[in-house]
């Protein structure tokens, strides 16, 4: 466990963070996200739901916790949901249900038309951000003058942060990462997306303006800390992003 | 044996009456056969399937086509000849088609001419190309009068075969013709027409007479099984070999620009080899320079060019790199004698007429005899004329592998060919061609796929999993998906079509070329600098500099597939330019090196008078006296290190050294002298240096070359060396190399070819080109998901690929082996801070690559020391500067 926070821990070696040692949060599960690589012409032989579920689960039940909060984009599709976007969720879903954990969900930008989902399992979504302690959990995709800033951190997703290293004979390695620091006055939190096939930005080689988040894009991050995770691997703090290359 | 040799030679005239008249008389215009067509003509004419190996411009076109042509001149005086395809031609090379074309058009003219003149009707005889450029009318035009004699390449058969209407046409092919057939089946193109034979042949109401032409190649019995392949019971099918491999006279010489090679320069050395060069071209009427690399070829017009030695439009560059046209305009030229000297890589060693070359230079080392006599043989049009072939080497081990070259040439011993086998991606993507034609019974698909040479051995249970995959049996949670590409009932054990779409997918990603990507490289201002790999691009870090057109540049950023540079005059490449195109070193080759090595040695041991050496030598090896001399003081010089060392062992085949050199950077180097060309040495390294990072928990770069590698560590790891060698054993070899290349860019880009191959990632989709980069990152996430399928065939045949057909897994495990039963041995040397002289080009020129720790954690704090150590450093220079 890596404290960011007093309150705020990420859960080594997996992307998800630990609140008041209670609440776990993950975020971009993107589940269907083979439906639309299908129609680009690449054809993935499985389904990649129960990984995704097993990166959630297995951290969740080492940790006997019962509390989760998802921050945003449960599903892919923009739309109306795919039959196998339906058959995940619901199955995840399911699951939780099962293990009797309580879950939370922020909306993401691809979790229109999930709200019918959630309401037949009762289940609490927050449209735009939710408050938890000192920190405000919002996915991200919004303009900041939308989300109501009463805290003092601020915990997202959406962007897919992964950081691109160079080993010395030149070779490339990238890493889903977390992004910890100061950015425009405020204290932000990026978790990395959990899904393992979702793109994302690499942030220690792309300039800021090729960023998603409003609270990233054309902002200065090169002093934010990357945290390098391998999920159920390894988890590694690295120097500010201005010096990894 | 069902392979046999032809014995039975046919003179013109006892061939000429064999003949429908017309044809006779246009063959009467000949004074005599060459020894090709004197012993396969009849051989075709009785319908069997034969090889051709015979040197270019010796008649092998006629051979083949004679037969052929006077069969179906009689169909038609019989009134037998129908609107239908009776003769596949398919050569690799689409310029190659057109010239056939042309070349068969001549006789058929003036047999109408004859026949014109004496008033008889003979039917015409079409003859048709179709290839990836032929334009939509002329192939509507196609279909509605086929050609009886079809040209065409190894792609286009594979669409024809389920071109709806078509393919109707070609149930009465008679003959398939496969040119070239040495540059198609040592490679997945060739595995890929193999199973469009087959495929064929099913379709065929007749057995189909297979020829193939081939320059030299060996073993020969190989490639004739490859080309007829097997029947149904699994017994050979019969080929008539036609051995006319050595008819034409060839001589072979090396020759060095310098006196001393060892102890000269390379800025020197260089200025001399263009003096030489200048030198053989004024000595000869049409010289054809042969260079290793496109970049390479280039370097040497632009120096030619400078030195003023013929007229600008006299001499010029070929390669794969420039325009059609370009290269069309520059064959002409070729074939009008107006051009003196041609420089090119690759693109001009097949068989395109290009007149008469009087001379052939090869620059640097063409890696095996085979190669050798291939691009040599490009000279001496006829065959009574002498091939004259001359080998400039740049470094001192170019210089050794031409001597052994041109001394096994002269032996008349050739290296033996590598055929890729059951290769998963081609069959998967040949199983959903079969799908499209009809429905297929299991069996019966497993059997046609079995009678192919490369697929003889599949077992059934692998070709099931490719069934499975291709039918999306591969998912686990939501059986419903319907990502399958073929339609396929276990329980039945049948297979079909799924869907409309698969039609156009198939035939818009169909084939295996895309191996290497080029990258364009600009400059800033988009100034075109020119072309580098895209696995090389892939290393580039911005800030390093690199060689490009023999000019320093400095990477500054990629956007796909676009790399943009600066130009760095002046400064010093900080990466070795490396190209994968560049030809590995034979195995056969090297071995004969370790053997010359032997030689050599114990001459000098045994205190042999230098001049009685050099005249060994330059006997051998018809080495000019610069070369024996430089020779000779390349092993001097690494004897008396040897002795220095007081190490009384000698470099073989048998003995192989392993030095351990402390570098400038405090670093710990263990060289293995490993003559064994490139691919023996890409597996042998990874296998030790995966070891390495098993124990000494470190990564390991890997350094590696075509006479050995380099193993390379921080100097504070302690590293029994020996023990590590003798970890490694013939059972656990194979496995450890597949370990090693786990996780590696290596094995992503592979993969992404097998999937591409596979149409798991379409390069083509809905009318949409699919960038690489786009492919290469899909591949990435790809890789991913199937690694948990032990058996999924598109991941299996990317580790197959990289360790059978880019490494050489099989003479690794033998070597491996001989050292395990004593029959060659390691001599470790001690320590020293210099490297041994015969090291000096693996430490210049070979590339590097990385064999990392597994352990991803342990991974993860080695990078981030690196970045650690690389920000400290950058602070004390920022400090230096203030």
């Amino acid at each position: 466990m890596i404290s960011l926070t007093k309150r705020i821990k990420i859960v080594d070696p997996w992307p998800a963070l630990l609140l008041d040692d209670s609440t776990m949060v993950v975020a971009d599960l993107h589940f269907g996200i083979e439906d639309e690589l299908e129609s680009l012409g690449i054809h993935i032989p499985t389904s990649v739901a129960h990984r995704i579920m097993n990166t959630i689960l297995t951290p969740l039940k080492k940790l006997g916790l019962n509390k989760l909060i998802v921050l945003g984009d449960i599903k892919h599709e923009f739309g109306y949901p795919s039959p196998s976007e339906w058959l995940s969720t619901k199955a995840f879903i399911k699951t939780l249900k099962e293990l009797k954990v309580d879950l939370k969900v922020v909306q993401g930008n691809h979790d229109n038309y999930i709200i019918a989902v959630l309401k037949e399992f009762n289940i609490e979504l927050h449209k735009k951000a939710m408050h938890f302690g000192s920190a405000t959990l919002t996915h991200g995709h919004l303009p900041l003058e939308e989300i109501e800033l009463i805290s003092e951190y601020v915990i997202l997703g959406h962007e897919h942060p992964s950081i691109v290293i160079t080993d010395s004979v030149g070779f490339k390695h990238r890493f889903k990462c977390f992004l910890h620091g100061r950015v425009g006055g405020q204290t932000l939190i990026v978790l990395p997306s959990i899904s393992p096939i979702a793109y994302g930005t690499d942030v220690n080689t792309n300039p800021s303006s090729m960023f998603l988040s409003p609270f990233l894009k054309d902002k200065d991050v090169l002093n934010m800390i990357p945290y390098a995770v391998e999920p159920g691997k390894g988890l590694q703090k690295f120097p500010k992003l201005k010096n990894v290359c | 044996m069902v392979v046999s040799y032809s014995q039975e030679r046919y003179e013109l005239e006892q061939i000429i009456p064999m003949l429908e008249p017309e044809l006779g008389r246009w063959l009467g215009r000949f004074k005599s056969l060459t020894p090709p067509q004197k012993y396969s003509i009849v051989s075709i004419m009785q319908g069997k399937s034969t090889l051709i190996a015979a040197p270019t411009g010796s008649g092998k076109t006629l051979a083949v086509f004679l037969s052929i042509i006077n069969t179906l001149l009689k169909m038609g005086k019989e009134g037998k000849l129908e609107d239908k395809v009776y003769c596949i031609y398919i050569s690799p090379l689409k310029a190659l088609d057109y010239d056939i074309e042309k070349n068969l058009n001549q006789p058929l003219e003036a047999i109408y001419r004859y026949a014109e003149k004496e008033n008889s009707y003979i039917p015409q005889i079409r003859v048709g190309v179709r290839t990836g450029d032929t334009s939509q009318a002329e192939r509507v035009k196609m279909l509605k009068k086929p050609p009886h004699i079809l040209v065409t390449t190894p792609e286009s058969v594979a669409i024809l075969l389920v071109a709806p209407k078509f393919r109707e046409n070609l149930k009465s092919v008679k003959w398939v013709i496969v040119d070239e057939i040495h540059e198609i089946c040592n490679n997945k193109r060739g595995v890929h027409l193999s199973l469009s034979l087959e495929r064929l042949q099913a379709l065929a109401l007749d057995k189909i007479v297979r020829i193939g032409l081939s320059a030299t190649i060996h073993p020969i019995e190989e490639v004739a099984r490859y080309l007829v392949g097997y029947n149904k019971d699994g017994t050979e099918r019969d080929c008539t070999v036609v051995d006319t491999r050595f008819v034409k006279p060839i001589e072979l010489k090396v020759l060095c620009p310098v006196k001393d090679l060892v102890h000269t320069n390379a800025s020197k050395a260089s200025y001399k080899m263009y003096k030489l060069i200048t030198d053989l071209i004024s000595l000869h009427k049409t010289t054809l320079i042969f260079t290793n690399t496109r970049s390479g070829t280039e370097r040497v017009v632009y120096q030619l060019s400078k030195l003023k030695v013929v007229d600008g439009d006299e001499l010029a560059a070929h390669h794969g790199s420039l325009s059609k046209e370009l290269r069309r305009d520059i064959e002409d030229r070729l074939k009008h004698g107006l051009m003196r000297a041609v420089v090119t890589s690759t693109s001009l060693e097949l068989g395109i007429d290009v007149g008469s070359i009087e001379g052939v230079v090869q620059i640097g080392s063409p890696k095996s005899v085979s190669k050798c006599l291939q691009r040599v043989g490009r000279s001496g049009h006829s065959l009574k004329k002498v091939s004259k072939g001359y080998l400039i080497p740049l470094e001192r081990d170019d210089l050794m592998e031409d001597a052994v070259i041109v001394s096994e040439a002269k032996k008349g011993s050739l290296d033996r060919v590598h055929i890729p086998k059951n290769c998963l991606d081609v069959l998967s993507q040949h199983v959903v061609g079969m799908a499209i034609e009809r429905r297929w019974g299991e069996e019966a698909a497993y059997e046609l796929v079995k009678s192919s040479y490369n697929y003889r051995d599949l077992p059934y249970s692998v070709f099931k999993s490719v069934l499975k995959y291709l039918s999306g049996g591969y998912e686990q949670l939501e059986g419903h998906r319907v990502y399958g590409k073929i339609w396929y009932d276990d329980v039945e054990k049948v297979f079909g079509r799924r869907g409309i779409l698969i039609r156009v997918i198939y035939s818009t990603n169909i084939g295996t070329i895309p191996e290497n990507v080029h990258v364009k490289v600009l400059t800033l201002n988009n100034r075109w600098v020119g072309m580098i790999e895209e696995e090389f691009l892939e290393r580039l870090r911005p800030g390093d500099v690199f060689l490009l057109g023999g000019k320093p540049y400095e990477f500054k950023y990629s956007k796909g597939l676009t790399a943009y540079v600066t130009p760095a005059e002046g400064e010093k490449p900080t990466v070795p330019t490396w190209f994968s195109e560049m030809l590995p070193l034979s195995f056969d080759t090297a071995e004969s090196i370790g053997r010359f090595r032997e030689k050599v040695f114990s001459m000098l041991d045994l205190k042999v008078p230098k001049k009685q050496i050099l005249e060994t030598i330059s006997k051998e090896t018809s080495s000019d006296s610069y070369a024996s001399e430089s020779i000779y003081s390349y092993f001097k010089t690494q004897i008396d290190f040897l002795n220095y060392l007081r190490v009384k062992e000698r470099h073989s085949d048998k003995v192989i050294m392993v030095e351990n050199y402390v570098g400038e950077r405090r670093e710990q180097n263990f060289i293995f002298h490993t003559v064994f060309g490139r691919r023996v040495n890409e597996a042998l390294s990874r296998i030790y240096a995966y070891v390495i990072t098993k124990y000494a928990k470190r990564n390991v770069s890997v350094t590696i070359t075509d006479s050995g590698f380099i193993l390379t560590i921080p100097r504070h790891i302690p590293l029994d060396i020996r023990k590590i060698v003798n970890i490694v054993s013939k059972e656990n070899a194979r496995h450890l190399l597949i370990e090693a290349i786990k996780n590696t860019e290596l094995l992503r880009r592979r993969f992404r070819h097998c999937a591409s191959r596979a149409l798991m990632v379409l390069r083509n989709y809905k009318g949409h080109e699919i960038t690489v980069n786009r492919q290469q990152s899909n591949a990435q996430l790809l890789m991913q998901i199937v690694e948990e399928f032990e058996d999924f065939p598109v991941l299996q045949e990317a580790y197959r690929e990289i360790i059978e057909d880019l490494m050489d897994v099989e003479n690794a495990l033998r070597i491996i082996d001989d050292v395990e039963l004593g029959r060659r041995r390691f001599i470790f040397l001690p320590q020293c801070d210099l490297p041994s002289p015969f090291s000096h080009d693996m430490l210049l020129s070979g590339y590097s690559d990385m064999v990392l720790m597994e352990d991803k954690k342990a991974l993860l704090k080695a990078l981030y020391d690196e970045v650690v150590s690389r920000v400290k450093e950058q602070q004390k220079k920022n400090l230096a500067k203030e």
